[in-house]
């Protein structure tokens, strides 16, 4: 990194890794129907969901199978037509192994598929109707983090929004579904801009798209002829995490959203432009989220490519058709390389957040994950740090247990981009650090809590018992008195 | 199993402590040019004598030995070495050396962990245990006029192993500037006219044609070093700027107000220590601060006192203790520096 760079961005720090987009040629392929299809009941941030289906029922695809009474949610539908064969605790894609509630659905073949009705002229729908149909068709942010779409296009009547943004960033190294996806699906995208802004009542949309696709910029350019005046392309140079929705919020509109408020406090929305495609899907085309493109790459894979995933599928299934059948000396990261993880177990399925599975060679990664040395404050780091935290500091009193210093020092500030661990000479695995600290205050409050709790339980039981005691000495009391009294009255 | 993320920009210890023993080469090669063999000997004795002292240590500490060739203890004596005049004798560099490494860094627990700078700690204790020694300052070979030849390898080797007679001390060494000043003033003459005597010429200053330590002499020499540091992102422009800003504005205004007490800002920049200290000392990562406006204050902090040393106290060169006495302050000024966090 130099000088010049820093004074360029516009958010503070980043870096920039190589790229390694070597699948940005290839365009997105369907992958074939797999036999067996495996939906966990929670693929989203929020509540989980509960099944819909019973074991032996048929379902066709777009057909809802789970749903959750709570707010934050997305209801979950089956990818393609066949039968539930069973409903039961299966591994997910998560570095824990864990396992969640999940139905299994056995393909038929058939792919007969239950369509919603089409809103091909969404401009004269009503805005509240969009929205609940992005709810039922169970779209989540695409872009990684699984937030229920629909949730950010509330109207709030104290903070009306005034720009959509589309996040065409793909700030991560090797991933390029986004960038072929804005290839491709140029059109749907657009549009899926344009019913936002209706449902959202925005005048202004901006696609952000960084300098190293200019082949995409100039597709969705294309596509935009028709809605020129209100929305346009931006181009950005090339830097991570541009991606992150607090950085390109501030890149595109120079404010920053204030801790602890959301880019609505500041009239913002921002959606990836995978889910933008989805939205279009649902709206337009009346399909719920059944499918999505994934990334399948990293030096191991010899078939690397952008396909069209169906949610549920084996990811091992996904690493075949792709050329990639010995697993046993290989590592696959879920995610991009910054921020995604390393999954202990393939037999799981892809989820709605899957965007991309990397291939590397198990030794590659220890060499990565190198023993770290002592921090020498070389103040990279600091230089870094897209949230402007100091990231050794913090890290020090995380790794001493001081978990009051760290909450001083921003800790739930962090992103958890990685940017700190990438430049650190000493290879100090910082954002696990942050990470431990975070759990281990998450913890602790969940402790604190319960200790209130069994203290104000103690506390009513003693005032009880006192209470009883009192009423118990009082009675005796009377009691004696009127003993004393009769005894008087006999003597 | 491994935690995100997976991508690693490649730095290490050994490669910045290789790139700065690299950028210090230009005013090793100014010194060598300057005073021959003898300064070779010096930098390779505190070099030698580092290494093996943090072996030791490490070994006895039973602390990783892979530290030992990250370059940090190569680094630190080479430091040691350009801080030293040239003409201790073996036992001085080689005390200096392991003082800087065993009482600088390893007693604190090894690389990163010691509060203040290795090398000017080191300087601090010998210049208090043996002045002398630590004051006596040849006069570079390319001005002529010296009584032993430093390009003459054996007669080198005889000086620095069994020291310079005492008899040819006096018709070989020189005062540096500060020193020259700082005795004229306390003879109560003016700083003007102590300039004129020494023929003080602030272009020699610059490429290092005057007395001092083997690496201070030359800014010229320092400066290139110093834009190969920031080129590499190793060092940042606020610690030596604001030190040397600082530096210059205390001088020009007392200058500018009493010319005859107070030395020009140019001779300040130039003299002694200042440049090194700027551009390698100060902005030592281990014991500077991270923040950016910490590294602003700390600067200040430096340049003040340097100047304030230089001009009241009774050291002419005030630049190492003004670092290790900032050293102190790197927690503080870290705590109270913290840049705004996004949002916030």
């Amino acid at each position: 990194m130099n000088l010049l760079d820093l004074f360029r961005a516009k958010f503070h720090g980043g870096i920039q890794p190589p790229e390694w987009k070597k699948t940005a040629g290839c365009s997105i392929q369907p992958l074939p129907l797999s036999e067996q299809y495996i939906l966990p009941m929670k693929q989203h941030i929020g509540q989980a969901c509960s099944p819909l289906v019973n074991v032996g029922d048929r379902v066709l695809r777009g057909q809802k199978i789970a749903r959750s009474q709570a707010y934050v949610h997305a209801p979950i539908h089956a990818p393609t037509s066949g039968v539930v064969r069973n409903i039961a605790e299966n591994p997910i894609p998560h570095p824990s192994g864990l396992g969640m509630p999940s139905i299994f659905i056995e393909a038929d073949g058939l792919d007969e598929e239950d369509i919603m009705p089409c809103y091909e002229d969404y401009r004269g729908v009503d805005p509240a109707v969009i929205r609940e149909r992005v709810r039922i068709a169970g779209i989540t942010g695409l872009g990684g983090a699984g937030f229920p779409a629909f949730i950010k296009q509330r109207k709030d009547e104290d903070y009306p929004i005034t720009t959509v943004v589309l996040n065409g960033v793909e700030c991560e190294p090797w991933l390029t579904n986004d960038h072929r996806l804005m290839l491709e699906y140029g059109q749907p995208i657009v549009e899926g801009l344009d019913i936002l802004m209706h449902v959202v009542g925005a005048k202004e949309g901006i696609i952000a798209i960084e300098n190293n696709k200019p082949d995409a910029i100039q597709a969705i350019q294309m596509c935009m002829d028709r809605f020129s005046g209100q929305m346009k392309v931006k181009t950005l140079t090339t830097r991570y995490p541009q991606g992150g929705e607090k950085q390109l919020i501030q890149v595109i509109t120079g404010q920053e959203i204030p801790a602890g408020k959301l880019p609505l406090h500041i009239g913002v929305l921002c959606q990836n432009v995978g889910t933008v495609k989805s939205i279009y899907d649902a709206v337009v085309l009346g399909k719920s989220l059944t499918e999505r493109v994934v990334t399948v790459s990293g030096p191991e894979t010899p078939k690397a490519g952008n396909s069209v995933i169906r949610i549920g599928t084996d990811l091992r299934f996904i690493l075949a058709q792709h050329g990639l059948k010995q697993l046993d000396q290989v590592k696959v990261i879920h995610g991009g390389p910054m921020m995604g993880e390393v999954l202990p177990n393939l037999a799981v399925p892809a989820v709605k957040s899957t965007i991309g599975l990397l291939a590397f060679k198990q030794t590659e990664l220890e060499s990565i994950h190198e023993q770290p040395d002592p921090c020498i404050h070389c103040s990279h780091c600091v230089q870094v740090c897209p949230m402007n935290l100091v990231p050794n500091i913090l890290a020090s009193h995380c790794n001493h247990d001081d978990m009051d210093k760290a909450q001083a020092y921003h800790l739930f500030d962090c992103i958890e981009c990685g940017c700190c661990s990438y430049v650190c000479p000493s290879h100090i695995p910082l954002v696990q650090h942050f990470r431990y600290a975070k759990g281990m205050v998450a913890q602790q409050e969940r402790e604190r809590i319960f200790a209130e709790e069994s203290r104000n339980r103690s506390d009513a039981h003693l005032l009880r018992v006192k209470k009883e005691k009192e009423a118990r000495a009082a009675r005796r009391a009377k009691v004696l008195a009127k003993q004393k009294a009769l005894e008087e009255k006999n003597v | 199993m491994f935690s995100s993320p997976h991508a690693h920009g490649g730095d290490s210890i050994r490669k910045q402590m290789l790139t700065v023993i690299f950028a210090l080469m230009p005013a090793a090669m100014t010194s060598v040019y300057l005073f021959g063999w003898l300064a070779c000997l010096i930098l390779i004795t505190c070099i030698v004598t580092s290494l093996f002292s943090e072996y030791v240590c490490l070994k006895l500490m039973d602390r990783r030995k892979r530290s030992l060739l990250d370059g940090s203890a190569a680094l630190t004596g080479l430091f040691v070495g350009l801080v030293l005049p040239i003409l201790v004798p073996w036992w001085v560099a080689v005390l200096g050396s392991s003082v800087a490494i065993i009482l600088g860094k390893q007693l604190y627990g090894g690389i990163g962990y010691n509060p203040f700078n290795p090398a000017l700690t080191a300087r601090i204790i010998l210049l208090i245990s043996f002045p002398v020694y630590m004051t006596s300052w040849a006069i570079p070979m390319p001005l002529g006029q010296q009584a032993i030849d430093f390009y003459d390898f054996t007669a080198c080797w005889q000086i620095f192993f069994t020291g310079v007679p005492v008899q040819m001390l006096d018709a070989m060494s020189m005062a540096t500037p500060l020193g020259y000043v700082k005795t004229a003033l306390s003879q109560q003459q003016t700083v003007t006219d102590a300039l004129a005597s020494y023929h003080y010429q602030p272009w020699q200053a610059f490429v290092g044609l005057e007395a001092g330590s083997l690496g201070e002499t030359s800014a010229l020499a320092i400066l290139v070093g110093a834009a190969i540091l920031l080129s590499r992102n190793l060092i940042s422009w606020h610690i030596p700027m604001a030190y040397l800003l600082t530096v210059a504005v205390l001088a020009a205004l007392f200058n500018g107000l009493e010319p005859e007490r107070y030395a020009p800002p140019i001779f300040h920049l130039l003299a002694g220590g200042l440049m090194l200290c700027a551009f390698f000392m100060a902005t030592d990562p281990v014991t500077s601060p991270v923040t950016p406006t910490g590294q602003l204050v700390f600067g200040v902090g430096c340049g003040v006192l340097t100047w304030c040393i230089r001009t009241y106290a009774n050291y002419p060169e005030g630049a190492m203790f003004a670092v290790v006495i900032m050293n102190c302050a790197v927690p503080l000024i870290d705590h109270y520096c913290r840049p705004r966090v996004y949002g916030r």
